[in-house]
């Protein structure tokens, strides 16, 4: 086990590195300069002084290297080239709490109205309550998080004033009702069709049939060998759909004007900003392996039959 | 299993809580009533320095003042300089600077302070975005390209702390526009040294306007306040307090929520919002339209065929139904172009514009004595523009009526911004047919509209239109002093375009701004800027109740 992780944590050296170098190479190859935000031509002493500056004159390789090594050794991603004085790695550092905290509420929506519409709806299948849930879900699953926040935008707070229109006041304020629910319906939907499933796969289990033997109430059969059963795969899931909801918050953040990594990632990628654009793409792969490693590793201790050697 | 169900309870119950405490926070930012605070939305500046922009002219002109105001009105004003002299041949300009002028730490502006701002523009080390609007003082190409590396040789002097002067290179009848520029703002040197690339940061940064930056949170909200040690202009007709910019990924298109949520006091309209707006009576009477002073163009390559003939390009201008196309189309949000120029500069010739008449017929009969009647034989011809939405509008419109008119069929090749501007680049040297710009004048002057399209030596020629009378007469206009010469001289020239059509507009630029009732102060400025808010009242005037 402890061999396992070992191994899979050295993994994630030789991933970050490929992701980097991709990321690098594309970015580079993208047509654009950095120095075209400008509104109008740059005179060329002034293009050839910031390039001087910011090491773009360099071959390419050069760049790569230096750029690589000042990663490695300092962890140092650079200063934005369009927010002059902005280091990437501070801003991230500002930034990423952000995005999580409206992840991790975003998980902690779906998850509870989830699993709720799920057992809702495992209850009784094929009645009338489940085809219910069953709709909610397929519009859950089917409407992109920024329609959603658009229209909950135009009736919560246009129409009826009850909430702010976008901003950010910290993690404790009536402004992540709206991102929070935008970003969670998506997981919310699919975590409510995981349940629904794989509590009535747990059901036809034989241990169903023997706790039911004991004697149990229904109602203590569902809540102590049904429901625990049925929400290990829901809860690996949700692992993969915290990823999703925290790398996948572009659009909400940029709408709500939230200032999390998303929206200056899309800021990033418009203006050629290189250095933003290698920050925030390494630290998106590295959440996605490490989210990958924990949820591989919570099936362990979730499941006793499943072994890593 | 018992304990890992309670497990996921407890940890549901942690995360329900943390959404009950959520709603129990405020909803607004905080605020004193006491104050007059004015909120507005804006984006996120890429920078407050005056040497690389990326910032609304609102917040720069805010925190910094120029010597003069070009802005508001057709004449320019006095601000920092309360007087300046020109010298007979149009060269020497020498400004005399109000007295007791202060930096917002209290420390007094001086006429160096503008001199060492306007050499730091011209350093090479500084980089400057707007360098080539300094090109016009004496030495300053010399000394931005490191040809000269004396500062003394640079045509800016001090001779005393109220005295500023500053030689040309030769008359440049347009320069004190310049000086009204956000290029030509001053800032601490001093201080820029100090805290290096965190001297924007508020807590650091100091400047001369009427207000000063106390709070910035970054992609949030921006505060300004009252600057204590502003004795300028202004000083006692300040009526709002603290200004809130509400900082937005993209204040022109996302802005009408807020605005309508009662949480900015003004906001623009895109094109898309406003019939909704105009037929909703709560709104209907807060849609200010302001013009602004630039065109949406197509520029044609006049060195390649077709359109090196000018029949065909006068065809296809002539085909052009601009009133379907800014009514219509674009839901008049726009003024359909009468002429090459807006309406604010000097050169708009309405009266001389032959190819800016909507005559299907003569244009069906031009292509046709260009050699392709009815659109036959017409070689392939493709027009690229930004794939962004009202350019999309607006070639699809155009595609349907060049079709029906001429008979012939264009190629649209939209294009993301940035590969446009790679695009556009490499057309310095390979041929196209034709492409869709924008040309707006940063300052009020008609050299915005022909010697900076059309001037063979210009970084932006495009047209490769090269008539010599032509340039002749712009390059001679560009240097007259008397205005009414001047004004006659673009007169003839925009008549020889408007004729020629290398470059045809399509509609002048507009912002529709929605504005509370309260909100009374602003001004449409004459130039690019669109509208600015005044904070303060103009002096001489009550503030009313």
């Amino acid at each position: 086990m402890t061999g396992y992780v070992v191994r899979r944590v050295l993994l994630i050296i030789p991933t970050l590195l490929a992701v980097f170098t991709i990321t690098f190479f594309l970015m580079h190859a993208t047509p654009g300069s950095p120095w075209d935000e400008t509104g109008r031509p740059l005179p060329i002493n002034v293009v050839e002084t910031l390039n001087e500056k910011y090491g773009l004159d360099k071959p390419i390789w050069e760049q790569y290297g230096i750029f690589l090594w000042g990663i490695v050794t300092q962890g140092d991603l650079g200063e934005s080239y369009i927010r002059q004085g902005q280091n990437v790695r501070d801003v991230l550092i500002d930034r990423f709490p952000v995005s999580l905290q409206l992840g991790l509420y975003a998980m902690g929506f779906a998850l509870i109205f989830g699993i709720i519409l799920g057992v809702i709806g495992s209850i009784k299948p094929n009645s009338l309550l489940d085809n219910f849930t069953t709709f909610l879900s397929v519009i859950g699953i089917s409407t992109p998080n920024y329609v959603a926040a658009t229209l909950m935008v135009i009736l919560f707070a246009v129409w009826l004033n009850w909430l702010p229109t976008g901003g950010w006041d910290g993690a404790l304020s009536n402004r992540v009702i709206i991102p929070v629910i935008a970003l969670g319906l998506g997981p919310m939907a699919i975590i409510a069709r995981y349940t629904r499933s794989s509590v009535l796969e747990s059901l036809s289990q034989e241990y169903v049939r023997t706790a039911r033997s004991k004697g149990l109430s229904e109602r203590r059969v569902f809540i102590s060998h049904v429901l625990p059963n049925a929400l290990i795969s829901v809860i690996t899931v949700a692992g993969i759909g915290l990823v999703d909801v925290v790398t996948g918050s572009f659009f909400v953040e940029s709408i709500l004007n939230i200032p999390g990594i998303g929206r200056y990632f899309v800021t990033s990628v418009t203006a050629r900003d290189y250095p933003v654009i290698i920050g925030t793409t390494l630290l998106y792969a590295t959440l996605v392996i490490i989210m990958n490693l924990v949820i591989d590793l919570a099936y362990t201790v979730l499941d006793p039959r499943i072994r890593y050697n | 299993m018992k304990n890992t169900l309670s497990r996921y309870s407890a940890l549901m119950l942690v995360v329900l809580f943390s959404l009950v405490l959520m709603t129990l926070a405020p909803a607004s930012f905080a605020q004193d009533d006491d104050l007059v605070v004015f909120r507005q939305p804006a984006n996120e500046p890429d920078s407050l320095d005056p040497a690389q922009g990326g910032f609304g002219y609102q917040e720069m002109f805010s925190l910094y003042e120029p010597l003069v105001d070009a802005y508001s009105s057709a004449e320019v004003t006095p601000l920092a300089a309360e007087s300046w002299e020109v010298s007979d041949d149009g060269t020497v300009y020498t400004f005399t600077l109000r007295e007791g002028l202060q930096w917002s730490d209290g420390e007094p502006v001086t006429a160096e302070d503008y001199r060492q701002s306007f050499l730091r523009q011209l350093n090479p080390a500084t980089a400057s975005y707007s360098v080539e609007e300094f090109y016009p003082i004496l030495n300053g190409q010399a000394f931005s390209t490191g040809e000269i590396t004396d500062p003394e040789l640079v045509g800016l002097s001090a001779p005393d702390d109220l005295t500023l002067i500053i030689e040309l290179v030769e008359p440049t009848p347009f320069f004190l526009s310049y000086l009204g520029n956000s290029n030509y703002l001053p800032v601490r040197v001093d201080l820029i040294e100090e805290y290096g690339d965190q001297w924007m940061e508020a807590g650091n940064h100091v400047g001369n306007g009427p207000y000063m930056l106390t709070q910035w949170d970054h992609d949030q909200l921006m505060v300004f306040e009252k600057n204590p040690f502003y004795t300028g202009i202004w000083q006692d007709n300040r009526f709002v307090d603290r200004i809130e910019f509400v900082l937005m990924a993209d204040a022109w298109n996302q802005a009408v929520p807020a605005f309508e949520a009662g949480e900015v006091d003004a906001a623009i309209a895109p094109a898309s919002e406003l019939p909704r707006l105009l037929d909703d009576p709560e709104y209907a009477d807060m849609i200010n339209p302001v013009p602004i002073a630039g065109s949406v163009i197509l520029i044609m390559d006049t060195d390649n065929a077709p359109t090196d003939n000018v029949l065909v390009r006068q065809a296809l201008s002539l085909a052009i139904d601009r009133e379907v196309l800014a009514n219509s189309v674009l839901r008049g949000a726009f003024a359909p172009a009468v002429s090459l120029s807006p309406p604010q500069l000097a050169s708009h010739n309405p009266d001389e514009a032959f190819g800016y008449q909507y005559d299907p017929e003569l244009a069906a009969s031009l292509l046709a004595e260009a050699g392709y009647p009815g659109g036959e034989g017409f070689p392939e011809f493709e027009v690229t523009y930004w794939s962004v939405d009202r350019a999309q509008l607006v070639m699809q419109a155009l595609q349907a009526m060049w079709s029906s008119t001429l008979g012939i069929d264009v190629i649209l090749n939209p294009l993301e911004p940035g590969a446009m501007r790679d695009w556009r680049i490499s057309r310095n040297e390979q041929s196209y047919n034709m492409q869709y710009g924008l040309n707006w004048a940063g300052i009020q002057d008609a050299s915005q509209f022909h010697n900076a399209l059309f001037d063979p030596d210009n970084s932006l020629k495009r047209s490769r239109f090269d008539d010599a009378d032509y340039v002749e007469l712009i390059r001679t206009a560009l240097v007259e002093i008397d205005p009414v010469a001047r004004a006659e001289m673009y007169q003839q020239a925009e008549a020889i375009i408007n004729e020629q059509v290398p470059i045809i507009s399509l509609f002048y630029e507009g912002q529709t701004w929605l504005t509370r009732p309260y909100v009374e102060n602003f001004v449409e400025t004459t130039t690019s800027v669109g509208l600015i808010f005044r904070y303060a009242q103009p002096p001489g005037l009550q503030i009313n109740e």
